[in-house]
């Protein structure tokens, strides 16, 4: 039982961990993406932007 | 890219999120309460569910990975490298958990952790396959460089996927092929294989998202720095 519980434990530990950090990496990076968005009042800034490809 | 698409499906992945935590939850239920108590290994039996389910998805993991790699050499859009990174990860994760739980079993079917035989083999040879492409990837800074070395080792990794499938027909092992189920046992295996399909195919999406987001990042890092480079006044004189 033991052998039973400890593969399925391993096996939601590894996934959650994947997961998670999944999760708050890409929290992260829509965070930080979220200040290069163009502003109404950075028309510089947008202009700056659009040009990204 | 004139717009940033940010945020704006948070409620299909929390709808996303609630449908595969209730089908493990719902799989695991039938896992240890409904599935009956095999004859033979007992209760120990119960490992087989997660097993071949995992085994399945790394191998999925794997033709996903070529087949993404495949449309990438051909369209040489990173987004299908992203496709096929993810596919290739979610795989090597799931093939992972197929050798040990694999282990796990056979110690206590066969009273030995490994043996070298033609399943246990090849499938090992899968996840060095798995890491050595990573390991490949990882020293390539150029995105479509990447792209074009990591679909070409994925298309001769999958090589190696009919080779795990027919191993146990083609060669002589302890591995079993087909075992003759109860009709509860395999609706409770059918189930445990959709669950983590399902599993497999919301890690896959969410990684690509994030392999998304940080090449935008980094696009975008190496773009602002460009501009402040060329707009410093100190050099402009």
């Amino acid at each position: 039982m033991g052998t039973l519980i400890g593969t399925y434990a391993a096996a939601a530990v590894v996934v959650g961990v994947y997961a998670g950090w999944l999760a708050i990496g890409t929290r992260r990076l829509s965070r930080r993406l979220k200040q290069f968005e163009p502003r109404d009042e950075g028309a510089r800034e947008a202009k700056v932007f659009r040009g990204v490809a | 890219m004139s717009e940033l698409n940010l945020g704006h499906s948070s409620r299909r992945t929390m709808m996303a999120t609630a449908v595969v935590c209730v089908l493990l939850l719902t799989s695991l239920v039938l896992i240890f309460f409904v599935a009956p108590t095999e004859a033979t290994m007992g209760d120990v039996q119960r490992i087989l569910y997660l097993h071949v389910s995992v085994a399945w998805c790394g191998l999925a993991g794997c033709i996903a990975m070529a087949f993404c790699g495949g449309m990438y050499l051909l369209r040489r859009r990173l987004n299908w490298d992203f496709w096929s990174q993810a596919s290739g990860e979610v795989g090597w994760l799931c093939t992972t958990l197929t050798l040990v739980s694999g282990s796990a079993w056979a110690h206590e079917a066969w009273g030995t952790w490994w043996t070298w035989e033609p399943r246990l083999t090849s499938m090992l040879l899968l996840w060095i396959i798995y890491t050595g492409i990573f390991l490949v990837r990882s020293n390539i800074d150029d995105p479509h460089r990447r792209g074009r070395v990591g679909a070409v080792l994925a298309l001769v990794a999958v090589i190696d996927v009919p080779l795990i499938f027919m191993a146990t027909r083609w060669f002589r092992g302890v591995h079993p092929i087909t075992p003759e189920m109860e009709p509860t046992m395999r609706f409770v295996l059918i189930a445990t294989v959709v669950s983590c399909t399902a599993l497999f195919a919301y890690l896959v999406v969410c990684r690509r998202r994030h392999l998304e987001l940080a090449e935008l990042a980094a696009d975008l890092d190496a773009s602002a720095w460009r501009t402040n480079t060329i707009f410093r006044p100190s050099e402009a004189q």
